[in-house]
């Protein structure tokens, strides 16, 4: 049995990484999906992948124009939003003393503007399908950041904040939606094989980061994309306002240590 | 589509009623072979019966999870009937009278926290003995809303489910290199015998549901469906985390 049969889903960043598997294992589980981002070459190639399942939205985040216009999209092609996962973002890593305000105010309105929007607008979408569920992707970073993470840790903390007063607010406003967040660590997308591709010593990079975790592992698309599947389904049907880490046990870690922990 | 836990060898504790019960018949209907562990036999041989009767496989064990010797025993029946152990739930867990610290009696403190705390270490020993054997395994602890939030009350409980999750965290780092993953899972208040037993008041039933801001209790099938998520291989690189299924109750 399918677990998604019948929904309607949105995936912000949904052309590439975490988005992109997250829209794969969707449409494979039943589920009709909207692939919003910023890069139309890549959200339609994968749209036109999943089929009659796809569409493509074009979405800046940070766009409240966009936002309406896109959810207006999916309405208007399959009905109502069922379900919202955000997980377009940005991750450029500096210190504090390194970090420019622009890049602040560039991780913040990605991270925050962007989640804030998009609970906006899909809470108004879902009540006319009379339920919903929010799956907003933050990080380990929102959580314990690191040294480079001032921008990035501190965007994805707004982000939960949003994550939690949406839950409540739903929850006490009797609406059926619910609003959780899922926090990865290092994962196989093209933002880290980036990273790693551009260090001096790849495979260094690559055990440094697997090292971080217990599981002495970096995790793959598929298995954060399993975490957002479950929230999203109704088998998550009594969670809200949580924060799940898929993380490789990473945050449990007393002594974490390396380059880019 | 193939079931989740085909073949996988389950021990769950406290399994005869509540949430362990459906835990129990849940992960059959997924395939798996259940050992549907209690205190009391009698019951844990009534579920297993049913399970089978429901085509699933099951047996029933007799344990109190208080005595390292049940325990080990537990597990070396699952292993000798069915070769082997992937998977865990500790689910076994009391409470007490509710009262005021200064109120509370030392029996009481000594009979939850030997379920609560020591059971689930003696069954994390046990099931990670055998499954260091065996390359790997996942481990349920039964932890709680409670072991993020307080209640008023229940501060041997409190403390419990506080024990429950830093004890699953540590073992979640001890472990993981060994492809061992133990998580703890957080129920808010939900609809089983021992919160019917506890709280039977409409008005304090109210009070309960309202501490959620979903506003409702729980059903036992909710929580046994994010037991099975940690269990399965859908949950592969989640290990260390409490995982809160409570209607949004600690996110306030």
């Amino acid at each position: 049995m399918a677990r998604l049969n019948g929904k309607i889903a949105m995936i912000t960043g949904g052309a590439a990484g975490i988005g992109a598997g997250v829209a794969r294992m969707f449409a494979a589980e039943g589920a009709r999906v909207a692939i919003a981002d910023i890069d139309a070459a890549a959200g339609t190639a994968l749209a036109a992948e999943l089929g009659e399942r796809g569409i493509f939205c074009p979405l800046d985040v940070t766009s409240e124009g966009d936002w309406q216009r896109a959810i207006a999209q999916v309405e208007e092609a399959f009905g109502p939003l069922d379900i919202l996962v955000q997980s377009a973002g940005i991750s450029r890593p500096a210190h504090i003393e390194a970090a420019s305000l622009d890049e602040w105010r560039a991780h913040m309105s990605v991270h925050g503007e962007g989640a804030f929007l998009g609970c906006k607008y899909a809470i108004q979408s879902m009540k006319k399908a009379g339920a919903g569920s929010i799956v907003n992707i933050s990080s380990v970073e929102s959580i314990r950041p690191g040294p480079l993470f001032v921008c990035y840790g501190a965007a994805k903390a707004a982000q939960d904040a949003i994550t939690k007063t949406v839950a409540l607010h739903c929850g006490e406003q009797g609406y059926n939606i619910r609003c959780n967040s899922v926090h990865p660590a290092a994962t196989y997308t093209p933002l880290l094989e980036q990273y790693l591709k551009s260090a001096p010593d790849p495979a260094g990079l690559e055990a440094i980061y697997a090292g971080m975790q217990p599981l002495n592992r970096i995790a793959t698309v598929e298995e954060v994309a399993h975490a957002v599947l479950f929230l999203a389904s109704d088998d998550a049907s009594f969670m809200t306002g949580h924060q799940m880490y898929v993380d490789g046990g990473v945050l449990a870690k007393p002594y974490p240590k390396g380059e880019g922990a | 589509m193939s079931r989740e836990l085909e073949n996988k060898v389950v021990l769950i504790t406290g399994a005869a009623s509540g949430i362990g019960a459906a835990c129990a018949e849940l992960f059959a209907r997924e395939g798996a072979r259940v050992g549907v562990a209690d205190v009391s036999l009698d019951a844990a041989d009534a579920l297993a019966a049913a399970i089978r009767e429901a085509g699933g496989e099951a047996i029933g064990i007799a344990c109190d999870v208080t005595r390292g010797a049940q325990v080990d025993a537990a597990v070396a029946q699952l292993v000798a009937t069915w070769g082997r152990l992937d998977c865990a739930v500790n689910n076994a867990g009391i409470t007490v009278p509710l009262a005021p610290i200064a109120e509370l009696e030392e029996a009481d403190y000594e009979r939850l926290m030997a379920v609560n705390v020591k059971g689930v270490w003696l069954s994390m020993r046990a099931e990670i003995r055998q499954m260091l054997t065996q390359g790997g395994g996942s481990i349920v602890n039964m932890a709680s809303a409670l072991s993020h939030k307080v209640h008023p009350g229940a501060s041997f409980y409190v403390a419990s489910k506080f024990a429950v999750a830093g004890m699953t965290r540590t073992a979640a780092v001890e472990y993981g290199e060994s492809g061992i993953r133990i998580n703890g899972l957080c129920p808010g208040n939900i609809r089983t015998p021992m919160l019917e037993n506890a709280v039977t008041d409409p008005a304090a039933v109210a009070a309960l549901q309202a501490l959620h801001p979903m506003n409702r209790l729980g059903t036992p099938g909710e929580i046994a469906q994010a037991a099975l998520w940690l269990a399965s291989d859908r949950a592969s690189f989640t290990t260390g985390a409490l995982l809160t299924a409570d209607g949004g109750w600690t996110a306030r």
